[in-house]
């Protein structure tokens, strides 16, 4: 299967202190990839090093390789790499703007002046995030208003406005109650058609849910990786089998 | 036992809270009382609008009209306004959202030193830099409304730049990284999310700034020139806060002089009162939308 992504021995270390350590992995295309561990393990690191977030935090060294369709993205631009690689953080985020102005910003910004073009997209992305139906009638309403778990997922239409592959997910729903959680999971079951999706996750159960491929994080080790199925049922490392009990938690 | 001490404890605050109320009750009732008895010989019209300033008979008749030291109050108010909010958002900007961590905490500091020093000290460093310049540069005297609000700007600065930029560097915590998520340039962000996010509290920054900026005596008094003239930018003026303390001090008390210059007082009250809260509304109407 085709790998949208690698990772090629990349470390991580801020102010010397190393926090990822020589982790190799392949990211596969249209699948909904889960990064388990505990707090602390890495994982967000892990994610924040798949789209260069790290060279503008003061401190953070990186080193290895990762690759986004074969291609080192050290030596793409931040710019091209930001559109490729969508990232979704765990506190909702939206800007201080109307819900229309949250998510034709990134357009205008990248040079989308067509008014039809911009309220297409914004339609299409808003109704893929299932968000559509629940706004359609107060677009011009601020953004800041909505509940927690729509504020969520209007992050993630507004990630997927500027057309990315890959949407990185950094626990979207820790945030939010069941039933808004279930909405999301929903929805992610259905953009896996269209992105590769990478989600950052402490909750065994939602990874169960959702995910084709999971990896197992554990104080900046990855200690296993491979299809969700097979890691859930048969952990080969003792560490996974404890995680998945719920010795560290 | 433990409830006598509540309820004591309790009466306690109530009384300290009091006394600050108090306090302000007083100062208005105090002016209120000093000021009014003004009005029986001038009239409320004739005080405001007349630009006519003689407390003492020298030639003439005796004449009360604060009608100049009004306007020189709030002109060189927004001029120090304008200068100082163009200076200090770009200064705020800085120290948020360019500045690293380290800088900033050798920044502030200096922001906050700026804020302590005593206004008799910028009014001497006006007083020999900048009415120098002015004279030189062939303005009568040198004293002048535009030094005066140049000055203030500078007074003005460390409070704008300091809450300005607390504000805007919340904003940045909150919106850069979804900004940066999505490739956004940090200057467009700064420009489109965190400036426009930061207005509401740029906004209450100025009101507190123009409250200081209004009642500000000692050094607007060295260098504008204070003259009973009707305020232009190169030219001399004299604020409310400027009269009442050059003259206080000579006023016969009781008369209708000492009188005169506690009304005068009293319009610069209402003044900072009822710009508080046209600002208010402006913001909370803001703040609904």
């Amino acid at each position: 299967m085709e790998e949208i992504m690698t990772l090629k021995h990349t470390s991580v270390s801020y102010d010397g202190k190393p926090v990822l350590k020589d982790v190799s992995m392949g990211i596969r295309k249209n699948r909904i990839m889960a990064v388990m561990g505990p707090s602390g393990c890495g994982k967000t690191t892990l994610l924040r090093s798949l789209n260069g977030l790290l060279w503008e935090e003061p401190g953070a060294k990186v080193t290895g390789e990762v690759l986004l369709h074969g291609k080192n993205i050290k030596e793409m631009s931040t710019e091209e790499v930001r559109r490729q690689v969508g990232l979704v953080f765990q506190t909702p985020s939206p800007f201080p703007f109307s819900i229309y102005k949250n998510m034709s910003y990134a357009l205008k910004y990248y040079g989308i002046r067509d008014k039809n073009k911009m309220d297409r997209i914004v339609k299409e992305k808003l109704q893929m995030a299932g968000l559509y139906e629940e706004v359609k009638e107060e677009l011009g309403k601020s953004a800041l208003k909505l509940s927690g778990g729509q504020k969520q997922r209007l992050c993630i239409a507004r990630a997927l406005t500027v057309e990315p592959d890959i949407l990185l997910l950094d626990e979207p729903c820790s945030a939010l109650d069941v039933r808004s959680t279930a909405v999301i999971e929903g929805m992610l079951a259905r953009l896996k058609e269209t992105y590769t999706i990478v989600i950052v996750t402490h909750n065994i159960a939602q990874a169960k849910r959702i995910a084709d491929d999971a990896a197992f994080v554990f104080e900046g080790r990855l200690v296993e990786y491979g299809e969700a199925g097979k890691l859930f049922e048969h952990p080969q490392k003792e560490e996974t089998k404890s995680f998945l009990e719920g010795i560290y938690g | 036992m433990r409830r006598k001490l509540n309820l004591l404890f309790s009466l306690f605050i109530y009384i300290l809270t009091a006394l600050a109320v108090l306090v302000l009750g007083f100062v208005i009732y105090f002016i209120v009382k000093e000021a009014l008895p003004l009005f029986s010989e001038v009239s409320v019209g004739e005080f405001l609008l007349g630009t006519r300033w003689m407390p003492i008979a020298y030639t003439g008749s005796v004449s009360f009209g604060i009608f100049n030291f009004i306007a020189a109050t709030v002109y060189v108010s927004f001029t120090a306004m304008v200068l100082a909010v163009g200076v200090g958002l770009g200064a705020s900007v800085f120290l948020s959202c360019v500045a690293t961590d380290r800088m900033r905490g050798i920044l502030y500091p200096f922001v906050d030193l700026l804020a302590g020093i005593p206004s008799v000290i910028y009014g001497f460093i006006g007083l020999s830099v900048l009415v120098k310049i002015f004279l030189k540069a062939g303005v009568h005297t040198g004293s002048c409304v535009l030094a005066a609000g140049i000055l203030l700007a500078v007074m003005l600065l460390p409070f704008l730049v300091a809450s300005c930029s607390e504000t805007m560097l919340k904003e940045r915590e909150k919106y850069e990284a979804a900004a940066d998520a999505l490739g956004i340039s940090r200057w467009y962000a700064v420009a489109t999310i965190i400036l426009p996010a930061s207005f509401k509290n740029i906004l209450l920054s100025m009101i507190l700034a123009i409250g200081r900026a209004m009642g500000e005596t000692m050094a607007v008094m060295m260098v504008m020139g204070n003259s009973n003239l009707f305020p232009r930018l190169l030219g001399k003026s004299e604020s409310i806060a400027s009269v009442i303390a050059l003259e206080m001090g000579t006023a016969v008390y009781g008369s209708t002089h000492y009188h005169a210059l506690y009304g005068a007082g009293l319009v610069l009250m209402i003044l900072l009162f009822l710009i508080n809260i046209i600002i208010n509304l402006v913001r909370s109407r803001m703040v609904q939308e």
